[in-house]
């Protein structure tokens, strides 16, 4: 059989790909075979969602080994994929790899590449190491809550936003055209527009009754707007972000308005009121921990929870 | 569209907006320049809700928010701030507002 190894290093270029011929993935083989399983307690698992160096990505073409799945990943002398935790016979194979005279000899790098790499993943190594010792336990909890596979994590996993947007208002606020042109929804859904967005009109179904947060048959409320957008009611987060995207609330100002809040990476929520400034503040100038409890002015309803997630949603 | 007034008041939805008659304009900018200066705003903005009225003079030379008793005129990056201590300018864009608009600040 033979092999393709991928470098997971870059996020917009093309990963460098080697293909080895039938003889060559033999020897390779060898090198990557399973010696043992890796002890749970100490299990590291990768993530696709770190910028640089990600691991090397195995695949068998045509026939395969049946010691190894098809796909695999190797990092740091770990393997991972289905059905497989396990520690490698090499445990160095990606200076095999990555070094000048080893297999990335055979394709057309840029002369420095090989140096980045190896920086790239003795770095890598040194995140892997120094992961939060709280990990093993929040792992546990993951594993109980959220989410459907162990292979699927991110590194910290804190009690934090961390697929949240960060707080940064200045961005939003110093130009003129984008404070002025981007409204609430704009601003919680992450998605500048410069069109004042609103909820469904991307879709074709743009909200016709801010009665309350649910309206009568046949009306399009600011919440059907927004799912017509494809952001994701949820109306059970109970203030918890999720997994995937980040969190939204929708509040309704009866008969009036409706008004967005997102909740950041720090936990906490901010907001922009229409063309006026982002603030993390409420109308009593507290920070907002929950947009339920928060002085929210005239929007006195509290509708929802929804998710957006990223690059999911469409507005206009 | 000709000197305007926008109604700072939503979140989502489109603020309202409306056309100015002039010799209310002419009335409104004399009232302005009797008014004392002052160094900086006066009274705090709330988050949500109604935050005060712009009103846009069609040659983009000047434009004046108005909350309550502050007003602030902006001619490019020049600032300044008056005071109206009876708030007569706002109750007068409230009550000539578009007979669609007013409910909404009875609301």
């Amino acid at each position: 059989m033979a092999l393709k190894i991928t470098i997971d290093i870059f996020s917009g270029r093309k990963n460098p790909t080697i293909e080895l011929s039938e003889k060559e993935s033999a020897d390779i083989l060898r090198q990557l075979k399973p010696t043992g399983r890796i002890n749970e307690k100490k299990i590291v698992p990768p993530t696709s969602s770190t910028l640089g160096y990600r691991g090397l990505v195995i695949e068998q073409i045509n026939d395969v080994d049946k010691a190894l799945p098809k796909q695999f990943r190797y990092i740091h002398g770990d393997l991972f994929g289905e059905n497989l935790a396990h520690k490698a016979s090499n445990q160095d194979f990606e200076a095999a790899v990555c070094d000048p005279a080893g297999l990335i000899s055979k394709i057309e790098v840029e002369s420095d590449f090989s140096k980045m790499a190896l920086s790239e993943i003795k770095r890598f190594k040194e995140i892997r190491q120094k992961l939060d010792p709280r990990v093993e336990e929040l792992i546990k909890i993951r594993d109980k809550i959220y989410l459907p596979s162990k292979l699927c994590c991110c590194w910290f996993l804190r009690c934090r936003c961390i697929c949240a947007p960060i707080y940064e208002p200045s961005w939003w606020n110093d130009d003129d055209d984008i404070r002025w042109n981007n409204n609430c929804y704009n601003y919680a859904s992450n998605y500048r527009t410069n069109t004042f967005a609103q909820p469904g009109l991307a879709s074709g179904n743009r909200w016709n009754d801010l009665s309350h947060c649910a309206v009568a048959a046949g009306n399009i409320s600011a919440k059907m707007g927004a799912i017509n957008d494809s952001l994701i009611d949820s109306p059970d987060a109970n203030n918890i972000c999720p997994t995937n995207g980040h969190l939204v609330a929708l509040v309704i100002w009866p008969g009036q308005d409706y008004h967005w809040y997102r909740k950041g990476r720090n936990n906490y929520w901010s907001h922009k009121p229409g063309g006026t400034a982002v603030t993390n503040l409420d109308n009593a100038g507290g920070t907002i921990s929950d947009p339920r409890t928060a002085d929210r002015g005239p929007y006195t309803e509290f509708c929802t929870f929804m998710v957006v997630k990223h690059g999911h949603i469409k507005l206009r | 569209m000709k000197n305007s007034v926008t109604a700072i008041i939503f979140s989502g939805r489109e603020n309202p907006e409306w056309e100015i008659d002039n010799s209310l304009l002419e009335f409104i900018l004399q009232k302005i320049e009797s008014f004392p200066v002052i160094n900086s705003s006066t009274e705090k903005l709330p988050t949500l809700g109604y935050s005060g009225f712009i009103i846009n003079c069609d040659d983009n030379s000047i434009n004046y928010f108005i909350f309550r008793s502050n007003i602030r005129a902006t001619n490019n990056n020049a600032v300044l701030w008056k005071v109206d201590k009876d708030c007569q300018i706002e109750n007068l864009l409230i009550n000539s507002a578009p007979v669609e608009f007013k409910d909404i600040f009875k609301a």
